[in-house]
C-alpha cells in the first residue's frame, strides 16, 4: 500500500503530465464504451420499434427501404399502392386485420402518418405492447393524435390547433392552412418512431392533397372491417385549388364501387390469422400480379437492417480501438521520458533499501493508477455525455439512450483497457528494473 | 553488538565490460563506533566501495563481512533488506524525493524496514516524534516540516537525509561526500550534529570524502589509494 501512495504522491508532482495522460485514456476510454453503448441501445432501439406486425407491404422496393420508410419514418416509399389493390389483400382470409399508412407530409420536420383509427389498435412495440394515449382518445375527422416526443418539442396538448406541411422537410413552403387539425390525443412515450410522428386520417390526408370531400362519406361505411369510421358527414366542401400533388390523384382501375378514402397508399401493416403462414403469404404478395408489391417480415428485416448496422459499429469499435492504443501508447512514452529524470529518486529509493523488485512494483503501481483513474474519468465522462446528449440522440434519431449501470459488455471493454494498460505498464517497469540494477545508488543523471 | 563492524578480506568487484577490478582490497577492518574518513581521489573507487557496503553490488571474491553478515552469502533481496534494517545513507546531493514533505521523507525510511520501526517501539517513541525530535536536533525549524522538501536549501535537504539516516538507530551509517555541496559553516554544523548523534546511539560511521581538512572530526581516517591495488580510474568516478 504505501508503494501505491509512493506512485500516487510522484504523479502529483508530475500534476500536468499526469493529467493529460490520464485524459487520454479517459477519452479513449469513454469513445470505447460509448460505441458499444449507442450501438447496443441501437439495437435494442430496432429491435423494440415493432412487433405483433406480420407483414408489412409496400410498393415494390427494396425490403429495408420499406422498412425504413415505413416503421422509422426515414426516407420515401418508392411508389404507392392503390386502394384496390391494398383492399383486395385486406380481404384476403388470411388476414386477421390490416392498417394502410400514407407518408409525405410533415409538421416542422416531424413525419405524418395518416393512417385509420384501427392503427392504434393493432400496433404493438416492444414486447407486444400496445399504444397508449396520454391523453385525450384516437383521431376522428380533422383530428390528429401525436406523438409524445412531437407534444413535448412543439408544445402542443389537446385542442391545439395543427398545421400541416406538404414535404417531408423541416422548413416547407407549401403548407395546408386552408385544412387546419386539431390534436385529439397525445400517445404515451414509447421509445420509438411513433413518438416522432403525427396521426391523421387518410381522408383528411386527401383532402389537403386536393381529394374530393362529396361523396365520399356515404361509402365509408363500407369499410368498417379496416376500422374505418368517419361517419359523421359535417364537412363542407372543400375545394383545393389545383396544387400539384401526389400522384394517388389519378385514379387507376376504380372498378371498385366504393369510393376509397385515398386513391393510394403508402404501404400497410398485416396481422395474420396464423403466425406461421407469414412465409407463404409473402410470397404471395410478392408475386402478385395485378400491382408489384413486397411484403417483408419485420423481424427479418430489422436483423438485415442490423447486420447492415453492424458494419459500420465495428468499424467504430475498431476505430476507439486504436484510440485507446493511442492513448496507451501516449502514457508509456510519458513514463518512459519520466524515468530519465527519476533516476536520482530511483537511488534514493535504492539506498533506503528498496529493491529491484520494489521500483518495479512502483513502477506498474504508477502506470496502474493512471489507467485506473483514466478509466474512471472515462466512465464518469461517459454519463455525462449521456445524461446531456440523451435528448438530442432521442429526437434527431430516435433511439433512446438509457443512464443504466455498466453492461457486462462494457465491463469487458473496460477489462481490456485494465489488461492492456497493465502490459503497458511492464514496459517502464523493465526498463526501471534493470536501470536500478546498473546504476545503484550511482545517480547518473 | 559486534566488536567489528565491517571486515573485508580479499574482496575483489570488476563492472562488466571491464578487464581489471576496479576494487581489490586485502584487507579492511573498522570497529563498531568507530568513526571513520574513508579518503580518496575521483576515481579512486569510492563510490563502487560503498555500493558494496551497502549490499547493493556483491563482492566478486574474498568475504566483506558487515555487522556479522557474511553480505557475498547473501541474495540480492536480503541484501536489499539488510541495507533497509542497518544501513543509513546519506548522498551527496539530492537525498530527498521532493514531492514529498520534509517529514515524510524521514519516515520513509521506517516505511521501507521492520526492524527500525522495532526498535523505535522498543524504545517506546513513536516514529512521527522520533522524527521530529531528529529533525530538530539538526536545526530544521518546524514550520519546514510539512514543506515539499525539494523547497528547502542545500544545507537543510542534507540535514533532513541526516534524520532520515538516523532514523531507527541503524547499526551502520555511510555517507558519501555529504559535505561537498555545502559551505564551510554549514559544513562543521553539519559534521558537529552528525558527530553527535552517532556517539550517542553508537553508531559506526563512514564518511567519504576527498577533503582532509576534515580530518580533526573523525577518529580514523583510512586512505582508499594505500589499501586499494584495484584499476584506480575504472567503473565509478
Amino acid at each position: 500500500m504505501r508503494i501505491a501512495k509512493l506512485a500516487a504522491a510522484s504523479l502529483l508532482s508530475r500534476k500536468s503530465n499526469a493529467v493529460l495522460t490520464l485524459m487520454a485514456i479517459a477519452i479513449s476510454v469513454m469513445l470505447l464504451l460509448g460505441v458499444e453503448r449507442v450501438s447496443q441501445e441501437t439495437r435494442s432501439g430496432f429491435a423494440n420499434t415493432i412487433s405483433g406486425t406480420d407483414l408489412i407491404v409496400g410498393a415494390r422496393s427494396g425490403s429495408v427501404n420499406l422498412l425504413l420508410y415505413s416503421v422509422f419514418h426515414i426516407g420515401n416509399p418508392t411508389n404507392n399502392i392503390t386502394w384496390n389493390t391494398y383492399q383486395h389483400w385486406a380481404n384476403n382470409s388470411q388476414v386477421a386485420w390490416s392498417v394502410p399508412i400514407a407518408l409525405g407530409d410533415s409538421v416542422r420536420g416531424f413525419p405524418v402518418v395518416a393512417t385509420e383509427p384501427a392503427f392504434f389498435e393493432h400496433f404493438r412495440y416492444a414486447q407486444q405492447q400496445p399504444l397508449e394515449f396520454a391523453e385525450g382518445q384516437a383521431f376522428q375527422r380533422r383530428e390528429a393524435v401525436i406523438g409524445a416526443e412531437v407534444a413535448r418539442q412543439l408544445s402542443l396538448q389537446v385542442g391545439s390547433n395543427l398545421i400541416i406541411a406538404h414535404g417531408t422537410g423541416s422548413i416547407s413552403f407549401h403548407e395546408h392552412d386552408d385544412h387546419p387539425m386539431q390534436i385529439a390525443g397525445v400517445l404515451e412515450r414509447t421509445g420509438t418512431p411513433v413518438d416522432q410522428a403525427i396521426y391523421i386520417g387518410l381522408r383528411d390526408l386527401d383532402m389537403m392533397h386536393g381529394g374530393t370531400d362529396d361523396h365520399a362519406h356515404d361509402e365509408h361505411e363500407g369499410h368498417e372491417h379496416t376500422g374505418h369510421e368517419h361517419n359523421e358527414d359535417d364537412h363542407h366542401e372543400h375545394e383545393h385549388q389545383n396544387h400539384n400533388t401526389h400522384q394517388h390523384h389519378e385514379h387507376e382501375g376504380s372498378s371498385q364501387v366504393a369510393e376509397p378514402p385515398i386513391p393510394g397508399i403508402s404501404a400497410f401493416f398485416v396481422g395474420l390469422q396464423s403466425k406461421p403462414r407469414a412465409i407463404f403469404m409473402q410470397r404471395e404478395i410478392n408475386t402478385y400480379r395485378e400491382e408489384p408489391l413486397t411484403a417483408i417480415m419485420p423481424g427479418s428485416t430489422l436483423h438485415e437492417l442490423w447486420r447492415t448496422l453492424s458494419g459500420f459499429e465495428r468499424a467504430l469499435s475498431v476505430v476507439s480501438g486504436f484510440v485507446l492504443l493511442a492513448g496507451l501508447l501516449g502514457m508509456l512514452a510519458t513514463i518512459l521520458a519520466s524515468l530519465r529524470e527519476r533516476r536520482r529518486e530511483m537511488a534514493v529509493l535504492r539506498s533506503i533499501g528498496a529493491g529491484p523488485g520494489t521500483i518495479f512494483t512502483l513502477l506498474v503501481s504508477e502506470t496502474m493508477v493512471l489507467t485506473l483513474a483514466g478509466m474512471a474519468v472515462g466512465v464518469g465522462l461517459l454519463y455525462g455525455f449521456i445524461f446531456a446528449l440523451a435528448p438530442w440522440i432521442q429526437s434527431s434519431f430516435g433511439i433512446v439512450v438509457e443512464l443504466s449501470g455498466i453492461s457486462n459488455a462494457e465491463w469487458l471493454r473496460l477489462a481490456v483497457v485494465f489488461v492492456a494498460g497493465f502490459l503497458i505498464s511492464l514496459i517502464p517497469a523493465w526498463r526501471a528494473y534493470r536501470n536500478s540494477l546498473s546504476d545503484g545508488l550511482s545517480m547518473r543523471v | 553488538m559486534a566488536t567489528q563492524c565491517i571486515r573485508g578480506l580479499q574482496i575483489k568487484f570488476c563492472w562488466p565490460r571491464q578487464s581489471q577490478p576496479t576494487i581489490d582490497i586485502a584487507e579492511l577492518a573498522i570497529e563498531s563506533g568507530e568513526r571513520i574518513l574513508l579518503r580518496g581521489p575521483s576515481g579512486s573507487g569510492k563510490s563502487t566501495l560503498l555500493s558494496l557496503l551497502a549490499g547493493v553490488h556483491a563482492v566478486q571474491s574474498g568475504t566483506l563481512t558487515v555487522l556479522d553478515k557474511d553480505l557475498s552469502q547473501l541474495s540480492q533481496r536480503k541484501r536489499d533488506k539488510f541495507r533497509a534494517d542497518h544501513i543509513g545513507y546519506i548522498f551527496q546531493q539530492f537525498n530527498l524525493l521532493p514531492y514529498l514533505s520534509v517529514i515524510q521523507n524521514v519516515l520513509l525510511a521506517i516505511d521501507f524496514s521492520k526492524s527500525r520501526a522495532q526498535r523505535l517501539v522498543g524504545r517506546n517513541i513513536s516514529a512521527r516524534a522520533e522524527s521530529e525530535r531528529l529533525l530538530t536536533r539538526l536545526g530544521i525549524a518546524p514550520e519546514l516540516w510539512g514543506k515539499p522538501a525539494g523547497n528547502l536549501s542545500v544545507g537543510q535537504q542534507q540535514r533532513v537525509a541526516a534524520a532520515r539516516a538516523l532514523i531507527g538507530a541503524p547499526e551502520l551509517i555511510i555517507a558519501d561526500e555529504p559535505t561537498s555541496a555545502l559551505d564551510t559553516d554549514a559544513r562543521d554544523t553539519f559534521l558537529n550534529l552528525l558527530n553527535e548523534e552517532c556517539e550517542q546511539q553508537n553508531i559506526t560511521l563512514v564518511f567519504v570524502t576527498h577533503d582532509t581538512s576534515l580530518s580533526h572530526h573523525f577518529d580514523r581516517i583510512v586512505e582508499l589509494a594505500q589499501i586499494n591495488q584495484g584499476n584506480s580510474n575504472g567503473g565509478e568516478a
